[in-house]
């Protein structure tokens, strides 16, 4: 259980895949324009990363080492390809939004990355820890750095006018270059505070 | 060479399986997405022309005259036979992708309504062109003379959706 737990934690803070580990970024910066695209897409992830850990650590007996890449990209499109068909039909208005985004979770890093690092080397129950760490900590970056661009892009938090009305949207910030800056800016705030947290801890 | 096939051997299977699973969920969802769509389209066919009780679809339709815009389909909006208006579907290329709008027209030829059905534009830029607050600037012209900042002010920072609506509205407008 310990172990469960510690493999959980891991990928909020410590192995954030966004912030720290920084692969898959692509659908990260666009994708995160609003925060109701921003936790749609998140869960469309989780999804996929769950279940493409939990199929890569079961079919570790039958993998052979030198076609296990093969293996992990059908196990990741087939999850792939079955949320973009479940979501198309009982969330069409989610599956707007989110287009051509799912396709491309195929080729996230971040899932096929953890299955070569985590899943394909680890038993069901830790697999599936990762995934769901992994999960949070991509939900929660995507999600605060989509809140930053939507309030300061457009003064709102989920479609929902939070600004005062002197208030200015700065248009930049749903653009590209404010994907960059409210990345960094995350990144930034993210180790500087462990480094506070370290430096507190040592004395 | 025995590597090989037992190799093959396992792809094989796995693919076998994956290929079930996803035929599986295909069958299992086409039901569901044909149904939405179709209900779909009618909502918004009715959104458009409330007063209308079914939709008649027209089988000639006419060649575009910007060619950059597509006519898919004409609909009369009927209520007890009598015409209360048409709505005609379009597409048009925006700017990162193809713009799917239904243009309403009543029958002394004013736009009552228009809504983008289907449009994969920058979000939070070029996909505000499929807002009421744009697309309520369009409503009661009547003529296809109508300009871009003159008549209909664009989305800021999206001047080519904005553009590629106005094509599409100026063509349903010739068509009327």
């Amino acid at each position: 259980m310990r172990e469960f737990w510690r493999n959980f934690v891991n990928g909020i803070f410590k192995e954030n895949p966004v912030l720290i580990l920084m692969i898959g970024l692509c659908s990260v910066l666009a994708v995160s324009t609003n925060v109701t695209n921003a936790i749609g897409m998140g869960l469309a992830f989780s999804f996929v990363m769950i279940f493409s850990n939990i199929f890569v650590s079961l079919l570790r007996p039958i993998t052979p080492h030198n076609i296990r890449i093969p293996i992990f990209i059908i196990v990741i499109g087939t999850f792939t390809t079955i949320t973009d068909l479940v979501m198309f039909a009982y969330l069409p208005e989610l599956h707007h939004s989110l287009g051509i985004f799912i396709p491309l979770i195929v080729v996230n890093c971040i899932i096929i990355g953890r299955a070569e690092a985590f899943a394909y080397r680890n038993n069901i129950l830790n697999s599936i820890a990762d995934g769901l760490g992994m999960s949070v900590g991509y939900i929660w970056s995507i999600t605060v750095l989509a809140g930053i661009r939507e309030l300061l892009g457009a003064g709102t938090i989920m479609g929902i006018p939070i600004m005062p009305s002197f208030f200015k949207p700065a248009l930049a910030f749903i653009m590209p270059p404010g994907a960059f800056w409210g990345i960094g800016l995350l990144i930034g705030i993210l180790n500087w505070s462990t480094e506070k947290i370290k430096r507190i801890s040592h004395h | 060479m025995k590597e090989i096939i037992t190799y093959g051997l396992i792809l094989m299977i796995i693919c076998a399986i994956a290929a079930g699973a996803l035929a599986y969920t295909y069958v299992q969802t086409q039901k569901v997405i044909a149904l939405q769509k179709e209900k779909e389209k009618f909502n918004a066919l009715h959104e458009i022309l409330p007063l209308a009780k079914h939709f008649d679809k027209v089988d000639n339709i006419p060649k575009p005259k910007d060619k950059l815009v597509k006519i898919l389909e004409i609909y009369e909006g009927k209520n007890n036979n009598q015409k209360v208006g048409k709505v005609i579907g379009l597409s048009v290329r925006g700017y990162s992708s193809d713009i799917h709008l239904f243009v309403g027209i009543d029958n002394f030829g004013k736009i009552i309504k228009i809504k983008v059905i289907s449009q994969q534009e920058t979000p939070g830029l070029g996909a505000e062109v499929s807002k009421d607050s744009f697309l309520n600037q369009f409503i009661g012209k009547d003529s296809p003379n109508i300009e871009l900042k003159k008549d209909i002010e664009p989305v800021t920072g999206a001047t080519i959706s904005s553009r590629a609506i106005l094509r599409a509205v100026k063509e349903a407008l010739f068509q009327k």
